[in-house]
C-alpha cells in the first residue's frame, strides 16, 4: 500500500511540477494572466510537499 | 494480478492529474477571454486576490472595528486600482457609500499615466441636492431656476442672462458669463444652475447608490490595471468621513465571436513581443 502511495505521489509531483512551470512561465509573460483568477502560490505548495515526500523517499 | 492493477491505479491516476491539470490550463485561457463580453469585478476586504484594491494611500484612511468590510476616508483624495484581464469598451463602476457633510463627491478614472490628469464624473452632489428651485431634467442634464424666467433650456440659451449663473460638469459656451460650481459656492449668489448631474439613489441609513459609467479609453491603463479616483474637495475641513461600502466594476464589450478572438490572439501576440 505504502509502495503505491508513493507511486501516486511521484505521479502527483512530476504533474504540478509542470502545471506549476507553465503557470508561472503565463505570469511573467502577462502580469495577472494567473493571479487575478488563483493564486499560484497553492499550487506551487502542493509541488513542495509532492517534492518532499518524493525526495525522502529516494533518500 | 496485483502488479497490473498497482499498473492501472497509476495509470488512471496519472490521466486524472493531466486531465486536471490541462482543464486548467484551459479555464485560465477562457476566463482571461472573457467570451460572454461582460465581467463584474468587486472589492473583497481582506483578500489578498480582489481584483478591486483597497482604498491608497493608507494615511487618509481609518480602519474602525465597526465598519466591517468597508473603509472609511478622512482626508481626499483617495484611489483605487482594479486589475482586468483584457482590454474592454465600457467600464462602469457602482459605488455605495455614506457620506456624512460633505458637499460634493466625485469619482475619475486615472487618463495619464505618471500625471495629473483625470476625467471626474459626479457621484453627489449635496448643494445641488438641497437646491429647492425649479428644475428642469433634459436627459442628463439638469436646468434650475431661482425665478422661473425662462420656459426651457434652448429658451436661456437664445437669450442667456449677464450674470448669476452657475455650471457643474457642463460646458457651457464662453458667450454665457458664469462660474463652476465647487464645494464653496453658494447658491444664494446665483440664479440659475446648468449640470449634468442625476442625483444618487437613498438606500436609508445614510447610504448612497450610483453607477459612473467611463469609457475605457478614458484610462490609462497600466499592467492590466485600470485607478480610479475618489474625489472629495476639502474633506478634512469639517465635513465629515466619507463610508465606501461597496465597490463593483462592470467591464464590458461585445461577446466574443470568431473575428474577435483572432484579435485577441493577435494583441495577446504583439503584447508578448514588447
Amino acid at each position: 500500500m505504502k509502495q503505491i502511495m508513493l507511486k501516486l505521489n511521484t505521479e502527483l509531483f512530476r504533474t504540478v511540477g509542470v502545471l506549476v512551470f507553465i503557470l508561472y512561465l503565463l505570469e511573467t509573460l502577462k502580469e495577472g494572466y494567473v493571479s487575478f483568477f488563483i493564486n499560484p502560490v497553492w499550487v506551487l505548495l502542493v509541488f513542495f510537499a509532492s517534492g518532499a515526500v518524493w525526495l525522502f523517499d529516494r533518500g | 494480478m496485483a502488479v497490473n492493477n498497482e499498473k492501472k491505479i497509476i495509470y488512471i491516476w496519472r490521466a486524472i492529474l493531466w486531465m486536471a491539470a490541462l482543464l486548467t490550463l484551459f479555464w485560465l485561457f477562457w476566463i482571461n477571454l472573457v467570451p460572454t463580453g461582460k465581467m463584474i469585478l468587486s472589492y473583497q476586504s481582506s483578500s489578498p486576490t480582489s481584483p478591486v484594491s483597497a482604498l491608497h494611500p493608507e494615511e487618509r484612511v481609518i480602519d474602525l472595528p465597526e465598519d466591517g468590510g468597508s473603509q472609511r476616508f478622512f482626508i481626499d483624495p483617495v484611489y483605487f486600482d482594479v486589475k482586468a484581464p483584457r482590454e474592454f469598451d465600457t467600464v462602469t463602476a457602482t459605488m455605495t457609500w455614506k457620506n456624512q457633510t460633505q458637499p460634493i463627491l466625485e469619482l475619475g478614472a486615472h487618463s495619464v499615466r505618471g500625471a495629473w490628469g483625470f476625467v471626474m464624473k459626479p457621484l453627489q452632489n449635496r448643494i445641488i441636492d438641497n437646491l429647492d428651485w425649479g428644475c428642469d431634467q433634459y436627459d442628463d442634464v439638469l436646468f434650475c431656476q431661482k425665478e422661473r424666467r425662462y420656459t426651457s433650456l434652448s429658451a436661456f440659451f437664445a437669450n442667456p442672462p449677464s450674470s448669476g449663473v452657475v455650471s457643474y460638469h457642463y460646458v457651457l459656451p464662453e458667450t454665457v458669463p458664469h462660474d463652476v460650481m465647487n464645494v464653496r459656492t453658494d447658491m444664494q449668489d446665483y440664479a440659475y444652475l446648468i449640470a449634468t448631474y442625476t442625483s444618487p439613489a437613498g438606500l436609508g441609513n445614510g447610504s448612497y447608490r450610483r453607477s459612473v459609467q467611463f469609457d475605457w479609453s478614458n484610462f490609462a491603463i497600466h499592467i492590466n490595471e485600470l485607478s480610479f479616483i475618489i474625489s472629495a474637495p476639502e474633506l478634512n475641513q469639517g465635513h465629515g468621513q466619507i463610508v465606501i461600502d461597496g465597490i463593483d466594476v462592470e467591464l464590458k464589450r461585445d461577446p466574443l465571436d470568431w473575428e474577435g478572438f483572432a484579435e485577441y490572439i493577435k494583441n495577446q501576440a504583439r503584447r508578448l513581443k514588447k
